[in-house]
């Protein structure tokens, strides 16, 4: 009876020890994806970064994100500036919920953040997330360089955020407000990037350094790189026939991503008789070879020209087995490559004609 | 008795305007040739900083007024002061205001329990203590008493009575369990429900009080919804409120549902339905008084379009989402109605004059309702609407309902 107990105490003690350093030993994860609007090459756009973090995994105390070589980047706007949007979620440890946060993102002077802990010194730019819920306002800096000397290879801008720890006891100075752990954030930047004029799948890097679960201290060790790609341009071909002798049409083209074909996607044709009218009708589907078709007939022969035009959509897509291959050099993420995305986007081809 | 107390107060009133009538053109104190100096406490920071936006609100409709022209030729200046929600520093701040600062009168200022505890000092002071942002019958019944000191929002027991009535009305046979937050504010809430209950108040098969310090009130949910109750009445402010809207959809309890006012604000049920699905809090019934500038019903109603024009001007960063700026401004716009009638040299005892005579249209309250005050009636806001949550907004059902 004694042995037994005391085997109930080893093991309770031994599931404890293992219960206790599970925080610690979770395995951490979280993506990044970029995208642009529109997904052209050698266009100034807009530039949306969509950051997930899964609530396991440790509080995320560091965010750098570099835009590639390639880019322009214009950080000219005078201080109080809206250059775009923020919308996130977050759990709050004081209120046990999942809170919906939105706001602007805006510029600041960087005279004014010179002595900011996360990233000391004059920036090029900053750009404050107003992140509010229930009109109370986190504002969260952003750092935003070119970069300089090795740290040049992994992009030519780079993006600096840090978030207070949440996970600390209430009182604990520096501690985020409502104890609020950050899920998810998508902000977009207006007019701000350029995008390259060469093609390709474009490789945006990011290091994420998680806390010591508990502590409020980063976990450098526990720093994980992920990579967003970016395809660009986005191109939908169309290409439109018609037989005037059964009333038969066709219609057709290509998909593709940064030079590359996309398959298994649907295509949505419109038509109408003005270009500026169009209404949804057939659909396709995109070959291994991003090629796709659909045929129809008229009902009588058109007295007008008739117009056609496609659009197809995909959505954030992982692609960690392939992206995260050739990962970056320990020294700069301990904990390897976890994540590589594909962003979502919508192609719309030109508009094409027939003649009756 | 009542005739009495009016003759009272309508004693006290004139006594007090005797004195400074025709003496503040030179020394008023908070007022010069080009300002009116007002002061408030609220908890800018801290864990209640949620109703910061009562106070932005509000100093953004002054600065809207300033850059038309001011009052009566003088720019408004509104000092705020952070208590943090905390009524020691309260009355620490409220005598800096007063002594140090030397403002005209105290505008606005947030909670119950933080107006009553500076409400002597100032009334001995004869420092107008105007629009608090609370509905205790406290405020609003010792008028005779503490003159200089009036509330603003509904009276709470007869917001409470609303929903008995309404229960009533529609589910005579309701079993009601209540969720009351612990202090003056739901007691008086739970003891309005029970008036308007009437006969019915025995059909109140439980209720469960929570502290403000409580982390969460998934305990008194689980009580409540086991004591088989089917209508679920929520007395609480917006954390516990979304707390007590997910815990019950978490536990399957799927009572008709009443809440009060203070936790309609867009972002309730916003954070609800992050938290507990889409439809939880579908049909649920408050009372609103205040334009919903979300709500697309409203959003060409000449209040919502000044509001977003005020927004955009002086609080671009801040979320325009929330009511409770909304609140801010519909309370400035009565000070500055006050502020205006109190005459062009005004004194503290023609500002109190006139901020109990208002009679006023005020554009950030919905259509039907308006703000008056008589000597005898310092319940600013004397009706609201019922509404329902549906459709993603609270929409506004019937005509207008008195709470005093």
């Amino acid at each position: 009876m004694r042995r037994g107990i005391r085997a109930t105490i080893a093991a309770a003690a031994t599931l404890a020890t293992l219960a206790f350093a599970g925080s610690a030993l979770a395995a951490n994860t979280g993506s990044i994806a970029v995208w642009h609007s529109p997904m052209t090459l050698g266009a100034s756009s807009s530039t949306t970064i969509h950051v997930s973090i899964p609530k396991s995994t440790d509080p995320l105390a560091r965010l750098a994100i570099y835009a590639p070589s390639g880019y322009s980047a214009n950080l000219s706007q005078a201080p109080g500036a809206n250059i775009g949007s923020v919308t996130a979620t977050a759990f709050s440890y004081d209120t046990q919920l999942t809170l919906p946060l939105e706001g602007t993102v805006n510029t600041d002077s960087p005279a004014a953040h010179t002595a900011d802990a996360c990233s000391p010194g004059t920036h090029a730019a900053i750009w404050i997330l107003n992140l509010s819920v229930s009109g109370q306002t986190l504002q969260v800096p952003m750092y935003v360089d070119p970069t300089a000397g090795a740290e040049a290879a992994l992009g030519a801008y780079k993006l600096v955020i840090c978030l207070p720890p949440p996970d600390v006891p209430a009182g604990t100075p520096g501690r985020a407000a409502f104890g609020a752990q950050l899920l998810d954030a998508q902000f977009t930047v207006n007019g701000i990037f350029s995008t390259p004029s060469g093609g390709g799948l474009v490789r945006w890097e990011s290091l994420f350094t998680p806390y010591n679960p508990g502590k409020g201290t980063p976990n450098a060790a526990g720093t994980w790189e992920s990579r967003a790609f970016v395809p660009l341009p986005v191109s939908l071909s169309l290409k439109a026939s018609y037989t005037k002798k059964n009333r038969n049409y066709s219609v057709g083209g290509k998909l593709s991503e940064g030079g590359l074909p996309v398959s298994g996607v649907t295509v949505s044709v419109l038509s109408g008789s003005s270009p500026t009218k169009l209404v949804a009708g057939r659909t396709g589907t995109t070959t291994s070879a991003g090629a796709w078709s659909a045929k129809g007939k008229f009902g009588a022969r058109p007295k007008k020209p008739v117009y056609f035009k496609a659009t197809a959509a995909v959505k954030e897509r992982d692609y960690t087995a392939t992206g995260c291959q050739s990962p970056l050099a320990p020294t700069i993420a301990p904990a390897g490559c976890l994540s590589a995305t594909l962003p979502p986007w919508t192609a719309t081809s030109a508009v094409a004609k027939i003649k009756p | 008795m009542k005739g009495r107390h009016v003759l009272l107060a309508l004693g006290a009133a004139a006594l007090l305007a005797v004195p400074a009538a025709g003496a503040g053109r030179v020394d008023t104190p908070g007022v010069t040739a080009t300002q009116i100096v007002l002061g408030a406490t609220g908890p800018l920071s801290g864990s209640e900083s949620q109703y910061e936006p009562v106070l932005s609100g509000a100093n953004a409709y002054f600065n809207y007024v300033n850059d038309h022209g001011g009052v009566n030729g003088r720019k408004i200046v509104y000092k705020i002061e952070d208590d943090q929600y905390d009524p020691v520093q309260t009355v620490t701040l409220t005598q800096k205001l007063v002594e140090q600062d030397h403002v005209f009168a105290l505008f606005n200022s947030i909670g119950t329990e933080h107006a009553l505890a500076v409400r002597k000092y100032l009334n001995d002071q004869q420092v107008p203590q105007l629009f608090v942002g609370s509905g205790a019958s406290a405020i609003a019944t010792q008028r005779a008493q503490f003159p200089w000191t009036i509330g603003l929002l509904p009276s709470f027991p007869g917001e409470g009575a609303i929903y008995g009535r309404q229960i009533v009305a529609t589910k005579p046979n309701a079993k009601i369990a209540v969720l009351y937050e612990g202090d003056e504010y739901g007691n008086e809430l739970l003891a309005g429900l029970k008036r308007g209950l009437g006969s019915h108040a025995g059909q109140i098969v439980a209720a469960q009080s929570y502290a403000l310090l409580d982390p969460t009130v998934d305990s008194q949910v689980q009580s409540l919804k086991a004591s088989g109750a089917d209508t679920f009445v929520i007395f609480a402010l917006p954390k516990q409120a979304i707390q007590a809207f997910v815990v019950a959809a978490k536990l399957g309890w799927k009572p008709t549902e009443y809440v009060t006012s203070v936790s309609i604000d867009p972002a309730v049920m916003q954070i609800v339905h992050l938290n507990a699905g889409a439809t939880t809090g579908n049909g649920a019934t408050s009372t609103a008084f205040l334009h919903d500038p979300t709500n697309p019903t409203q959003k060409t109603a000449p209040g919502v379009k000044l509001y977003r024009q005020i927004m955009q001007r002086y609080l671009p960063n801040e979320d325009w989402k929330a009511v409770a700026h909304m609140y801010g401004m519909m309370a400035a716009y009565a000070m500055v109605d006050a502020l205006k009638h109190a005459g062009k040299n005004p004194t503290r005892a023609s500002l109190l004059k006139a901020a109990t005579h208002l009679n006023e249209v005020n554009p950030f309250l919905l259509p039907g309702l308006s703000l008056t005050t008589a000597p005898n009636d310092y319940y600013p806001i004397g009706k609201t609407f019922l509404v329902r949550y549906q459709h993603g907004f609270w929409n506004v059902i019937g005509k207008p309902l008195k709470t005093s």
